[in-house]
Order: C-alpha cells, then structure tokens, then sequence
C-alpha cells in the first residue's frame, strides 16, 4: 500500500479542516503498524482512507500498484471484499442480525467461500476471538468488548490481507486488550499488513512500525 | 449475489414494523388500482358492445302495437336493416306457447298485480294467490334453500306450462312453470317462476310489451323511414346514440387510474425513502465489506418486489372476494354485466396493476438508490450523514 501526498479536507458551513495534509507513507505486508497521536490528529481519516471507506481530496493511493482514483463501484467492491478487513470504533455491527450471521455477511458475495462452508467459517472465527458462546447473540445484547470482537471475525470473514483497526481496544479492560493484539500481532507474523489505530501505549510492545500524526501530518515513525 | 443469500441479509428485517404499514398502504393502493382498471376495463368493453352495435345503425324505437302485416311492410322498406323485439331492460317473465301470452316478455310486476299474486319466499305456494321463483333476483328475494332441487328439470325450451311434483319440507306439490325471468338470455331452471297447477289457467292475461327497434342503415336515412312511419299512422321515436355521453364517462375510470398510479408513486417514493434512510447505516456495513451498489440495489429491489407480491396475493383475495360478492347481488349484475363475455375476470386489470406497481418500484429505487447510496463514500453511509 503506497499513500502519495494523501490531502483530505473537510468543508464544513464557513470553515475548512484539513485532516490530513501531504500525508505520504508505503506499508508493507507482514508487519504491525500502530498509528498513534493526539486526538483530532488525523488517525481515523487515516485508515478510513487507507480502507476505502472514504475518498481522499487529493493524492494518489496505490493497492497492489493500483491506483484507486481510477477504480469503479465495482472494482473498488472487490478490493474491499478480497483485500480489506476494517474494523470499526464504532463497531457498525448489524443490529437485526445474530453474532454469527454478522460475521457471515461479507462472505454472502465472496464466490471463494461455498456456502456449505460459511457457517462452518464464522463459527471458528468467533471461536478465535473467544465468542462461541454468544454466536446466537444479538449485538445489542452484548457489551462492547464482545461487539468489538465480532466487528474482528467479522473483518477477517473473507481472509483479507490488510487488516485495518481503528481504536479496536478503545472500550477494552487491559486483558481483552492483550488477546486482541495478540492475534493482530498473530496475523501480521502470518504475512498480514495490521494497522492499528490506538491510544494505548500498550500498542508499542506489538508493533513493528510506530508512526505518530500530528495536525494531519506524519511526524514521526520509529522502526523497532 | 443468490436470491437465497439476499433472503439471509433481510430474513430479520421482513417483518419490521414499517414494513408491515407499508404492506398496509401498499394493499390499498393496488386495490385501488385495481378497481379503476377493472371499470375502465368495463367501460371499454361497454363501449365495445355500443360501437358494433350502433356504429353505422341507426334505431328507430316503435312503442305502439304493430301487426304482423305491418312489420312485413316495414322489413321490406328501403334503409332498413332489420325489425326486432327490443330486449327488455326491466325485469320480465317470458311466456311462451302460454295461453294468450304467445312469446311475450311481459313485466313482473303487472303481471303480479293484475292476478293480485305475490311472491313469497322460503316455502312451496299454498295459497292462489303466490308465486314462487328458483333464485333471487331484484328486487324480489326468493328462496333458494336445498329442498329446491332445480336440476332435475333443466335447459328445457319449452319449460313454461309444466308441471312439477315437488317436495320441499314434507309438503308435495304440483306446480306449474309460470314463466321463466333471465338477465343473461338463458332459459334454465334457475330462473323459473311456479305457481299452483290449478291456478295456471286462471291467469288473467295482461298486455305484453311489444317495442320493437327498427335498425336504419345510415344516419341520413333515419329521416326518410320515419316519414313513412308517420304516413301508416306508427308512432316511433328516435334515441339519442349514446355514444357521447359514454366516451366522457370514459374519462373516470381513466382519471381513476392516472391517479391512483400518481398517488402509488408518491407514496411507493416516500416509503422507499423512508425504508432505505432508515437501513442506510446497514448499507454502509455493507459497502464497507465489500458489498457493490449494484448488490444493495439487489438486496432493496427484492425486498420491495417481495412486500408487493405479498400485497398484490392479499389484495386479489379480497377484490376477489368484493367480486363475487357483488356479482351475486342480480341487481348490479344486471347493470354491470351485458353479456357473459363481460363476466370474465378482467385478467388485464390484474396483469397491469404488477406490472403499474413493478415499475414504480424500479423507477423510484433506482432513483433512490443514486441519491441516497451511489453518490456517496462509505463513511457518509455508516455515519448517516445527509
Ligand atoms: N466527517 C467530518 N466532517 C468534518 N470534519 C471532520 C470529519 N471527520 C473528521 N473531521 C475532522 O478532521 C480532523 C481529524 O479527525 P479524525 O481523523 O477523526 O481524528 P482522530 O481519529 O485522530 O481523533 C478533526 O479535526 C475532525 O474534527
Ligand atoms: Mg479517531
């Protein structure tokens, strides 16, 4: 993933923001990224662009030496589907949906997962993330933690190579926080990009690259 | 994207409460629909009926008596078509080979009240002085209770003057046919009147109506057979063709429908608006994982196709049911329903009103959709920001 001079500014009545200003950085396959900073640095527009969940005002983004400018619904879909696996401060879970049938949804349009295999599949997710206990759950009667952990299975339902997290521990105690960077620090050891959005200082043990924004710029990056 | 997997997506949601007030509303649209297409559909065919028969005719209506010598004269007259037995529009009994009544129509009702008859209801005659009738019809209600077991005398051309041996509630009786009343022009059990045999041939005969419609080949030529009906002392008139007037009535049922598809596409806008507004952060999950617009479009359409089959089922039931219902009643029948050709189920009207609804839907999804979904990033969508 390559960011080219990524500017993203946000119009609001009379003013403008711009959250993130000439913003250049290339990640790469098989490491963990924390992203850290201020609050209101730019760390959510960040990722959101970096998912394809919003469009950046200017500079070019390259996915596998794709230039996302030139992309389509479709293709933009497909990138989403096959390659990204967001996962959400907010959670954005289904609300009408069971635990389990939130994690099968993205696979609903993945040809690659038979359908015999899906529920299967987002069982031993949930498992993973230690839920098999409330896979018949609807996420309003589940807390925080276990919603931010179904929004985990959920973004790795159809196997993705990037795996974006913003704040995932934000609404965590510190145990939930350890298991859910140790599994992120788990897939990135298997060949995964992991970016993860944190506040916590905890972050720093797991990651391979600390980058640090401030007012929409990158100020710092420390390999460790 | 499977019809089966886009079931899994809204399987939870189906039933939700406005769902359930759109079904309502939706319900009652396509019965409305429904109903000005069905008598538009009337009217046409009304129309229909009045075109082959008056589109080049024209009638002369005779209302005094004429002679078998006359109408002979008549027949063999320059212009005319035809001389024939006007059909009788109010209620009449035939009575054929009959005393002094030789194949007349002749009403019911002074019929009724020059033997001082009357019909009864729910029992055999007992007294002179009653008639009974095999099923109802206006605005006289007869019995029609399963002791009266009409098969067994049915489709006979020449039923008037027969007795019968009936017995209903343990009494048996000797009936004889009276007359036999029609409002679709078929002689059959259903639609004879009896009274006591010895009574039959006291029946004191009263005038038959006898109008008869003289058929002109063209217009200009009305003029010139009514002179000559004048000069042999007939006395005649001329209807008005009703042409006019039905092509303007035309224009309701027309009107109906015009408006009952605007209202539908209104009220299909708005609660597609609504229902996608309120599903929009759920799309965004959607997009966010992968999902295209095209697929959301999928996910919508089906949805909606699926609320308004549901809709389109209950509602035929019920218009159905409204249907048969006022069919049954002989006196709109007998308004509404010509000839048995009308009878049939205006099966248009049923494909047109999907067909109306179906595209509405299409048309304001589509729409919606580019306004609500296409044109927006993904973080609008979760975050519902309009
Ligand atoms: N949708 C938006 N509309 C307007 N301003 C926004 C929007 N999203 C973020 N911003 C602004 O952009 C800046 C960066 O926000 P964000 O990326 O969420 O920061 P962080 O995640 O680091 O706290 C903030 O000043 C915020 O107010
Ligand atoms: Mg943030």
């Amino acid at each position: 993933m390559n960011l080219e001079n990524i500017t993203k500014t946000y119009n609001l009545k009379n003013e403008q923001i711009t959250a993130l200003n000439n913003l250049t950085y290339k990640f790469e396959k098989g490491k963990l990224y924390a992203i850290m900073g201020h609050s209101g640095s730019g760390k959510s527009t960040l990722i959101k662009i970096m998912g394809l969940i919003e469009k950046p005002t200017s500079g070019k983004y390259t996915i596998n030496n794709t230039d996302i400018s030139t992309l389509n619904d479709k293709e933009l879909s497909l990138l989403r589907m096959k390659h990204i696996g967001f996962i959400f401060q907010e959670f954005y879970l289904n609300d009408h949906l069971k635990a389990y049938e939130n994690v099968i949804l993205p696979m609903l349009i993945n040809p690659e997962i038979p359908k015999n295999d899906r529920q299967k599949r987002a069982l031993s997710l949930l498992e993973l993330v230690g839920l098999q206990e409330r896979i018949n759950h609807f996420p309003k009667e589940l807390s925080g933690g276990e919603k931010q952990r179904i929004a985990m299975a959920r973004a790795l339902a159809n196997d993705p190579e990037i795996i974006l997290a913003d704040e995932p521990t934000g609404n965590l105690d510190e145990e939930n926080e350890t298991i859910i960077f140790n599994y992120l620090k788990e897939l990135s050891e298997k060949g995964k990009c992991v970016i993860v959005v944190s506040h916590s200082d905890n972050v720093k043990k797991y990651a391979d690259e600390i980058l640090i924004i401030q007012k929409g710029k990158l100020e710092t990056h420390e390999n460790i | 994207m499977k019809i089966s997997d886009i079931f899994f997506v809204i399987k939870r949601r189906f039933l939700e409460k406005r769902n359930i007030i759109f079904m309502f509303v939706s319900c009652f649209l396509i019965f409305s629909l429904l109903i000005s297409l069905t008598i538009y559909h009337y009217f046409n065919n009304y129309k229909k009926d009045e075109l082959t028969r008056n589109s080049f005719y024209r009638t002369i209506s005779v209302s005094s008596s004429i002679t078998p010598h006359e109408i002979e004269e008549i027949v063999n007259l320059d212009h005319v078509i035809y001389i024939k037995k006007r059909n009788q529009g109010t209620l009449s009994l035939t009575m054929k080979n009959f005393a002094n009544f030789k194949d007349a129509d002749i009403d019911i009702k002074p019929l009724l009240d020059k033997n001082e008859l009357k019909i009864i209801k729910g029992r055999l005659p007992q007294n002179a002085d009653e008639v009974v009738c095999a099923t109802k019809f206006y605005p006289y209600e007869i019995d029609e209770r399963n002791g009266f077991n009409h098969k067994y005398f049915i489709k006979d051309k020449n039923l008037i003057g027969t007795s019968f041996t009936i017995n209903y509630e343990n009494v048996t009786k000797t009936l004889k046919i009276v007359g036999t009343y029609d409002y679709f022009k078929v002689m059959d059990s259903m639609n004879t009147c009896y009274i006591n045999e010895e009574l039959f041939n006291t029946l004191v005969p009263i005038d038959p109506k006898n109008d008869y419609d003289i058929k002109i080949d063209k217009n200009e030529n009305v003029e010139e057979v009514a002179s000559i009906l004048k000069n042999m002392g007939i006395n005649y008139h001329v209807p008005q063709t009703s042409n006019g007037d039905m092509e303007s009535l035309k224009y309701i049922p027309i009107f109906a429908s015009l408006l009952a598809t605007l209202i539908s596409y209104l009220v299909i806008y708005y609660f597609i608006k609504k229902k996608i507004r309120y599903h929009i952060s759920d799309y965004g999950i959607l997009k966010a994982t992968g999902y295209t617009n095209k697929e959301i479009y999928k996910i919508e359409l089906l949805e909606n196709t699926l609320i308004f089959t549901l809709c389109f089922i209950i509602t035929t039931i019920i218009f159905l049911l409204v249907y048969y219902y006022l069919i049954n009643i002989p006196y709109v029948s007998y308004f509404v329903f010509t000839s048995t050709e009308n009878l049939r189920l205006p099966l248009t009207s049923f494909l047109l009103t999907y067909l109306i609804i179906f595209i509405l839907n299409v048309i304001c999804l589509k729409f919606l959709m580019k306004y609500l979904i296409n044109n927006r990033s993904v973080y609008d969508l979760l975050e519902d920001k309009l």
